[in-house]
């Protein structure tokens, strides 16, 4: 199941006389694919003391998405959701060129792709 | 030892996440992070602007426009689509970490909190420190900034931690307040909306220290009782405590509404929709075991006009089903064929807490159905199990509630 285009950008081209070609300006676009996948994610798990929020013991370093690695070059955000009596943990991460949005329920022990973003 | 006769100086410390929903979005995806971008709940409906960031903000963009205003002062903005989910975690861990100071954490909103560290700051080398902490912790862990106001009351600590964004810190102490009162324009103080500005521009009234001279009298005159209180905030006065979590006033209503996709004034749509917004405030009754007696209806038409209806039953229901028959009760001697309606909404007040737990409240065997209906809700997540009319659910909220607290669950 893939959704695309959540995102959306705005191009206002700029009115110009007839005989002054205007280049319109690069446009400001966000590509956000909606997905719901699994996926084999290599995670570090390190202990930490705040049992409230354990946000932080999990850090996604490498995942395999359609028989590509990807290597995380940076875990850009995480937040916790209760879903149902599910916690599900999101991790946007970024291997340089891309942001993609891991989803690890903690109930279900599954990871799952839930999104694709570049502008 | 001798001890003083005067109380010391309150010090109530107020946090304020810059841009907060822009700034976490800008954090999520580093190709937003520099450019103006605005957090909307749908980029293709007719959601307003939630939060902007920074550089959409100095484009004039502000909170609470209309899309097609905001691409007219900054055609390049980027609409993102909101995240409740990431801004209510991150604001609970956030709030969680202002406790590790001290447990009178007042939640003003979202991204706002009141902090009285009068008796606490001493433990953390005074509250420019705490201020420190906080800000090196939001920084560190969530890569955003906040301003803070430190001041010797809320109002005060507002007005200073709103003088000097983003990221800034500013101490207001009790000798500087007069001279800050001054020249400060009375619609810089919180509470005094464009409304009770006219007023008192009409009286002749600009500046703070203009009303907190201002016979109190005359002010009463025009007031009422906030007269007084207009003098004493003129004055930089200001004796409300921070209140924390969970010992806020009693909930005195509970209510959803909605802006539908597109005005209408199909039958079938509008039941729709009242019916997941009944549903959706019978649940939350359910949740926190209230029950209530006055179910009030909000119609607005395609032209803003605004109309309110409300009914008291006998008994006291927490029923969606129960509440929807009621709204639409309301609904069919409100609404006026054929306008189009643009908005419902829906709350339940007159509210009793625990009352199934005494003969007064109407038992049946549904309430063993909404039993296990819960149940099973709260294992698999909302509308899990829902009336079969609701197969095609509007999507859930994109906004966060004004009235959002964290749940006790995450509070130390």
């Amino acid at each position: 199941m893939s959704t695309s285009a959540a995102f959306q950008t705005s191009f206002w081209p700029v009115e110009g006389s007839a005989a002054r070609k205007v280049e319109p300006e690069k446009e400001a676009t966000v590509t956000h694919q909606r997905l719901c996948e699994n996926v084999k994610v290599y995670a570090i798990y390190k202990e930490t003391g705040d049992r409230q929020f354990p946000h932080d013991k999990l850090r996604p370093v490498m995942f395999i998405w359609r028989n590509r690695e990807y290597r995380v070059q940076d875990v850009t955000y995480v937040w916790r959701e209760t879903l149902g009596q599910a916690e599900v943990y999101h991790f946007t991460v970024s291997d340089g060129a891309n942001v993609f949005e891991l989803s690890y329920n903690a109930k279900a022990l599954d990871w799952t792709i839930t999104g694709t973003y570049s502008e | 030892m001798q001890q003083s006769a005067i109380a010391p100086e309150r010090v109530v410390m107020h946090v304020d996440m810059d841009a907060f929903f822009a700034s976490v979005e800008q954090q999520t995806f580093p190709f937003l992070r520099g450019k103006p971008i605005g957090v909307c709940g749908d980029p293709d409906g007719r959601t307003v602007i939630a939060a902007a960031s920074y550089e959409a903000k100095r484009r004039g963009v502000k909170t609470a426009m209309t899309i097609p205003e905001a691409k007219k002062l900054c055609p390049e903005i980027i609409l993102v689509s909101g995240n409740p989910a990431k801004y209510v975690d991150t604001s609970t861990r956030i709030l969680a970490f202002y406790t590790t100071f001290t447990d009178l954490v007042e939640v003003f909103s979202i991204d706002e909190a009141f902090l009285d560290v009068t008796q606490t700051a001493h433990l953390f080398h005074g509250p420019e420190e705490i201020a420190r902490s906080i800000k090196a912790y939001i920084k560190t862990q969530f890569g955003l900034t906040c301003s803070v106001g430190i001041a010797p009351n809320k109002l005060l600590a507002k007005l200073s931690g709103e003088m000097h964004k983003p990221d800034g810190l500013t101490i207001v102490h009790q000798s500087e307040v007069a001279a800050l009162m001054e020249s400060l324009p009375v619609q810089e103080l919180c509470g005094i909306g464009p409304k009770t500005t006219d007023k008192l521009n009409w009286l002749g009234i600009k500046t703070c220290g203009e009303l907190g001279r201002y016979p109190e009298k005359q002010l009463t005159g025009i007031f009422g009782i906030n007269g007084t209180h207009l003098k004493r905030m003129g004055q930089g006065l200001d004796e409300s405590p921070v209140l924390p979590c969970f010992h806020e006033p009693a909930t005195k209503s509970m209510g959803h509404s909605f802006t539908l996709d597109k005005d209408t004034r199909e039958p079938a749509e509008i039941q729709r929709h009242l019916l997941q917004l009944s549903e959706q405030v019978g649940r939350r009754l359910r949740r926190d075991s209230f029950a209530g007696r006055t179910v009030s209806l909000v119609l607005r038409y395609a032209d803003f006009s605004t109309f309110i209806k409300q009914h008291s039953l006998k008994n006291y229901i927490d029923d969606g089903l129960r509440i929807y028959q009621t709204g639409m009760k309301l609904f069919e001697e409100l609404y006026q064929p054929p306008r189009l309606v643009r908005l419902l909404g829906i709350s339940v007040s007159n509210l009793v807490r625990d009352l199934k737990q005494t003969a007064a409240f109407e038992n049946s065997r549904a309430d063993s159905l909404f039993n296990t209906v819960d149940e099973v809700n709260n294992k698999y997540g909302e509308f899990s199990v829902a009336r079969a009319r609701l197969q095609e659910r509007i999507p859930g909220p994109r906004v966060i509630s004004p009235s959002w607290r964290p749940v006790p669950s995450v509070s130390r």
